[in-house]
């Protein structure tokens, strides 16, 4: 097929998810504006204080809008929501884009460290398994990957820092230091964190990278290179892997946003001050506006992430229509 | 890490003298250039001090705003801003002479009337510090040095209040437009040790000692790197792991910072406590012999156990037994006696008990408490269900009439005035029933009459009668917070508010 059908296939289909985000984005938005009637209590009197009096609470009350009504409070957040503007929080009083756009870079790090770990561990462990298949090496990653799907990533957390953070002080157990002060102090803080984060998503891509490259194995274009001596490590890693990869691609998409709920837990075991350890203070104050513009943030990223999955199958399968 | 010898470390505690500071752990000169690294479980909400709507940012704030009166480890007033101070005959003259030759970060002199300014601000109605200035009329700039407080009744307890947010100086300059004002939220602008140099809102801060600060006794840091881990055993690895300095131990936290290799644990007990406290309009609490006899059913050391690993204390009044206001007489209205709790049931009317919801926190030192009380009542035949809330959540809805009592923490205040008008003055908008035992008004006027600590301490004792006496809330425990520190720390004394400001702490290399 032509490179020029393919890069207009590949436009159309990024012109369809564009506009696809649209009424996602307007859902998304109303439901998270309605989570103002599902959080208890009145915000304007949480934000002024327990010792607030009557004229306090009201005062903050029309400060901050909370005295219109819901639908004009909703038109006046999508409206800001257009312009980038996420509110600002209502316990520190900053602008919601400015603590996330802050904390980005820490968790987008995690993450990425993470993500490395789950390939570095996860691709290595399915072709291994996948060339044994039936064998008992296939059975110790099918069993050890199960493990890793069900170790609960505060666990393997709590047990890193602990072990290898507090007795044997390998690398640092709490904290994160930008890569600015040096890569290897960026990388150690980042290590354990990313470890206990990427277990989970190194599992799942060995599982489904196992079944996928085993089922090439078996095709018929695998059996004529390996009779035109093709050396076999050749044929998994030049043919056999490409085509096996699909699976794989659409798992990396998935846990994109797994690991972005995941570090919730790990960076609040971890001491570190990301994303996600800035949506749990934010739903433990009930900071409302925090919490709106991390479900928008991390809506506009798991999307972001499913974009790059399609583009990624347009690349690994040109044929294939665009899904 | 240095490891300093167990006996040098006894010898330190023995004589803090030789150790060039009370209480230090390290040894050696403190490096006036070292940064300490504290990790805690709490940031600032906001840089303002009068318009912060967190009394707990103090936490934060002391490090950057003096005020005009400072507090000595076990809460007594001592000079800050203001060098000394004095009271008219009436105490409804309040003087304080100032410090001179000092300015605000911005380059503003400090003198009596930035003083006057501030204290105007502070008592503005959206002024966090408003209602515990009330017995303020009016500030009058006697001259340069020396501002005048005039009084609508005796004044006291102002003193110490004024060790609090209420008595932060901030540079009159900064809040002179509203723009400037609203970015005080974020960027300080006071005299103290020292300057914010960067912040990410409620995760981390960092400070950079002031030259030239006026008491250079306290400020023996270049720096300090303040961040905020939500998880108690978060802030311990960090220590353990040299990834911090410093870090806040709560009760539950003691025992395993104590086994930190180099590293040394200051716990103290302080005047936070947990408490049962009645809304007197719900269930039978309008009753005061119902309410006695909840005081009379619950065995506190049996919570302290439970709950807090035995570290703190029971209670046996509304303050720790080394504070200055005496438990004597009203021990016997909080001593465990199911018997008598029995009788004073039935007297109400109540042999057979009755039913109430208590609402506490979602924290496992509450919820804890809570399950212990809810076993201890159901032996009189008191059946209590308990709802746990977010803390974010939890004393608003209380006040909004969610359950009929409230397990909750209240946090230590410099003076005891401070507690007894936010929870039991009947104009307070955090008193739930909106009553107040007869006397209550006359008795508390009467301590803020006398300024002798011990006379005093006489004088808010029988305030505490009255309330204790009309059972108005149920003291149960009273926390212990420490902080556990490297051996390289040094100076750092545990205070009985509960608040680790810093002053002297230094760092060895």
């Amino acid at each position: 097929m032509n490179a020029g059908v393919v890069a207009s296939r590949t436009l159309s289909m990024l012109g369809r998810r564009l506009l696809a985000l649209v009424p996602l984005l307007v859902i998304v938005s109303l439901a998270t504006f309605s989570l103002i009637f599902l959080i208890p209590g009145d915000p304007a009197h949480r934000i002024a204080g327990e010792g607030a009096t009557e004229a306090q609470v009201d005062a903050v009350r029309s400060d901050l809008g909370l005295d219109q009504p819901y639908y004009e409070q909703f038109l006046s957040f999508l409206g800001n929501l257009l312009q980038g503007d996420l509110g600002t929080s209502y316990t520190f009083r900053t602008p919601v884009w400015e603590m996330i756009s802050a904390r980005m870079p820490i968790t987008v790090s995690l993450t990425l460290v993470a993500m490395v770990f789950a390939l570095l561990i996860g691709i290595p462990a399915g072709v291994f398994a996948a060339r044994r298949a039936g064998r008992w090496q296939d059975r110790v990653v099918t069993v050890g990957s199960t493990l890793g799907l069900a170790t609960p990533n505060f666990v393997l957390g709590l047990l890193l820092t602990l072990v290898i953070g507090v007795k044997l002080q390998w690398l640092p157990a709490t904290g994160y230091v930008e890569m600015a002060e040096g890569f290897w102090p960026w990388l150690s803080h980042l290590l354990l964190p990313g470890f206990a984060l990427g277990v989970i998503a190194a599992a799942e891509i060995a599982r489904q990278l196992r079944a996928s490259l085993a089922d090439v194995l078996r095709q018929d274009y695998v059996r004529t290179a390996v009779a035109k001596g093709m050396l076999p490590n050749a044929v998994v890693w030049k043919h056999g892997l490409k085509n096996a990869l699909m699976p794989v691609v659409t798992v990396v998409g998935i846990q994109t946003g797994y690991l972005l709920g995941g570090t919730a837990v790990v960076e609040t075991i971890f001491g570190i001050q990301g994303l996600g350890d800035f949506a749990v203070r934010a739903v433990l104050a009930g900071d409302l506006p925090a919490i709106q513009g991390m479900v928008v943030f991390a809506v506009i990223i798991t999307v972001a992430a499913s974009l790059v999955v399609d583009l990624t199958y347009g690349y690994l399968n040109p044929r294939g229509e665009s899904q | 890490m240095k490891r300093i010898p167990t006996l040098a470390v006894a010898a330190c505690l023995a004589f803090t003298a030789a150790c060039g500071s009370s209480g230090a752990s390290g040894s050696g000169d403190p490096d006036p250039n070292a940064v300490l690294r504290y990790t805690t479980s709490a940031g600032a909400t906001s840089f303002d001090p009068h318009k912060t709507v967190s009394a707990s940012d103090f936490i934060v704030l002391n490090l950057v705003y003096d005020r005009l009166v400072h507090q000595d480890a076990d809460g007594q007033p001592v000079p800050g801003l203001a060098e000394s101070w004095e009271f008219s005959d009436d105490f409804k003259t309040l003087t304080f002479h100032l410090r001179t030759g000092l300015s605000f970060e911005d380059g503003t002199p400090f003198d009596a009337e930035a003083v006057k300014a501030n204290l105007d601000r502070a008592q503005e109605p959206d002024s966090i510090s408003a209602p515990l200035l009330s017995a303020i009329d009016s500030v009058d700039v006697v001259d340069e040095a020396t501002v005048q407080l005039n009084l609508n009744s005796p004044g006291v307890h102002l003193v110490l209040t004024l060790s609090d947010l209420a008595g932060m100086m901030v540079s009159p300059e900064a809040f002179a437009t509203p723009d400037g004002a609203q970015a005080l939220a974020a960027d300080p602008n006071g005299i103290g040790r020292f300057t914010l140099g960067e912040s990410d809102p409620g995760s981390h801060y960092v400070f950079e000692a002031v030259e030239d600060y006026w008491d250079e006794d306290a400020l023996q840091l270049g720096g300090l790197d303040f961040s905020v881990a939500t998880d108690p055993q978060t802030n311990l690895n960090a220590v353990s792991s040299d990834q911090a300095d410093c870090a806040l131990v709560s009760p539950a936290m003691i025992a395993p910072a104590e086994q930190i290799p180099d590293a040394e644990t200051k716990a103290r007990t302080v005047l936070t406590q947990t408490v049962l406290y009645f809304n007197q309009t719900k269930s039978e609490f309008d009753d005061p012999l119902v309410r006695q006899a909840v005081n009379l059913a619950i065995d506190r050391s049996a919570i302290l156990e439970g709950a807090q690993e035995g570290q703190g204390e029971a209670s046996e009044g509304l303050f720790p037994s080394d504070y200055f206001v005496p438990n004597d007489t009203v021990a016997d209205k909080l001593a465990y006696d199911q018997a008598a709790a029995k009788e004073l049931l039935a007297e109400a009317g109540l042999p057979d008990g009755f039913s109430f919801t208590a609402v506490t926190l979602t924290i496992p030192q509450f919820v804890t408490t809570a399950e212990i009380v809810k076993a201890q009542l159901a032996e009189v035949g008191i059946d209590m269900e308990i709802k746990a809330l977010p803390p974010a959540d939890l004393g608003v809805n209380f006040l909004k009439g969610t359950g009929d009592a409230v397990i909750t923490g209240w946090t230590g205040r410099p003076d005891p005035s401070m507690l007894f008008s936010a929870y039991f003055d009947e104009a307070s908008p955090q008193n739930v029933s909106r009553t107040e035992p007869a006397g209550f008004d006359e008795a508390l006027a009467a301590a803020n009459a006398i300024e002798d600590t011990a006379a005093r301490g006489e004088a808010l004792a029988k305030v505490q009668e009255l309330v204790l006496g009309a059972g108005l809330v149920a003291p149960l425990t009273f926390n212990a917070v420490g902080t556990v520190c490297n051996n390289r720390v040094t100076g750092y004394e545990p205070t009985v508010v509960g608040i680790s400001e810093f002053r002297g702490v230094g760092m060895t290399d």
